[in-house]
């Protein structure tokens, strides 16, 4: 096999600027006197002018990271946080033995949302108008999850609750339920739950009872996310930075999700 | 002159994004992968210094990123397998005779450029999008100059063979208004 170029590819190498000085001077000389291969020429240069053209480059971060000891303090916060949360769920489990109307309906609405995704952009403050209380809802906009569905979620005994569902880019999906009404078996602090495939968390905050619910994420991802969502959720604020830094953290450290 | 690290950064992001959606079609992703690999660029303790080396360390951190990730979802990509079923390509390509100049722009060849295979995607991102030499493509991929010289015609063959194949057809102009 002959180790010279065909002409498409020594045509290809001079239009890229590639070829020797003496075979460029060649292939330009017969690319002067054959029209043909003009047109193939002008075609090459026109195509790589096209893809130079990069249309919609997003804005990305490139702050320079926190000093080590910073990022050493907010992983052993994270982790300190998401170990707490860990080590609470054996306690849960030996005091929640039955699972409550309110969560077999969570999980059943966790899948049900699904079908109901939606390209049009939700907001949070569209949600909470047509909810008919005042529940909190997580922007998670810093752990890559995107607002995607939200549903009414009745739960016998409650007056009326909201169900909503948010999309990640790695397969993930994470359901975050609110219901006015006291009882349903929630107390103030975090508590893990699992029920029907799916884990998560729930809390109480005063009448409203919450919910945050996935299948297959990193443990320790959704760990974090709750242990922020609880936090905020109490003060009824948006997460501040640190809590956004150690969102995009655990995102950026967790696999993608297998469900 | 020192070297600045997030400006060379910053001077690459546009074609790291660029060849991202060219290995993976997917604008969210690419966008993923090309923060992933910013962030790992600006946060790692030895970088190479030379900006050439530089760049070409970044583009090799983003298709690590990038491997790891079809690993990750059970999506593995042959990039390597671009020629398997064109050999018969190389040599005797050329632009197809209905292939019209007008009919080129980003649109049409970003449309056509999906159809191709991974393989030859990634070619493209490296040279016509993000601007590498026969040489660097070749460091990066770990393959022959030659190799490179041969991919690359093959890859745009098939890219002028999909431009044709569209059914995209630029509006025509309007003269004399403004929109």
């Amino acid at each position: 096999m002959s180790s010279r170029p065909s002409d498409w590819e020594a045509l290809n190498a001079y239009v890229d600027g590639e070829l020797e000085p003496g075979r460029a001077a060649d292939v330009a000389e017969r690319v002067a006197g054959d029209p043909a291969m003009a047109r193939q020429a002008a075609a090459l240069t026109g195509m790589k002018a096209a893809l130079a053209d990069i249309p919609d480059v997003p804005v990305f971060d490139i702050a320079p990271p926190a000093p080590k000891s910073t990022r050493q303090r907010r992983w052993l916060a994270i982790a300190a946080s998401a170990a707490f949360i860990l080590a609470a769920s054996a306690f849960w489990a030996t005091q929640f033995p039955a699972t409550p109307s309110w969560l077999t309906a969570a999980a059943t609405v966790h899948n049900s949302l699904a079908a109901q995704q939606t390209d049009a952009p939700l907001y949070a403050e569209q949600v909470a108008a047509i909810a008919g209380f005042q529940p909190y809802i997580p922007d998670l906009v810093a752990a890559k999850l995107s607002l995607a569905a939200a549903a009414p979620f009745p739960v016998s005994g409650s007056a009326g609750g909201l169900a909503l569902q948010y999309t990640g880019t790695r397969g993930c999906r994470v359901t975050y339920v609110a219901f006015p009404g006291e009882g349903f078996a929630l107390d103030e602090s975090l508590a893990r739950i699992e029920t029907g495939g799916l884990t998560g968390y729930g809390w109480r905050v005063g009448a409203i009872g919450y919910a945050l619910l996935a299948q297959g994420m990193d443990p320790n991802r959704l760990a974090v996310i709750a242990a922020n969502v609880y936090a905020a959720s109490r003060l009824h604020r948006p997460f501040d930075d640190a809590a956004r830094a150690q969102l995009a953290q655990s995102r950026a450290e967790s696999r993608a999700c297998t469900a | 002159m020192a070297f600045d690290r997030r400006q060379a950064v910053q001077n690459h992001a546009a074609q790291l994004y660029g060849y991202a959606v060219s290995l993976c079609s997917d604008p969210t992703l690419a966008e993923d992968l090309a923060q992933e690999t910013i962030t790992k660029a600006i946060a790692a303790r030895r970088i190479p210094h030379d900006k050439a080396a530089f760049r070409a360390w970044m583009f090799r951190i983003l298709r690590n990123t990038f491997i790891d990730h079809t690993r990750r979802t059970g999506r593995l990509v042959a990039l390597d397998a671009d020629d398997t079923d064109d050999r018969a390509d190389s040599g005797t390509g050329d632009v197809p005779d209905n292939y019209e100049d007008g009919l080129v722009n980003a649109l049409t060849v970003r449309f056509a450029l999906e159809k191709l295979k991974p393989g030859q995607r990634e070619i493209i991102g490296l040279i016509d999008i993000a601007g590498f030499s026969y040489a660097e493509a070749a460091a990066l991929l770990e393959v022959p100059d030659g190799t490179i010289m041969s991919r690359i015609s093959r890859a745009r063959k098939n890219l002028a063979d999909a431009i044709v194949d569209t059914n995209i057809v630029p509006m025509p102009r309007r003269m004399g208004r403004s929109l």
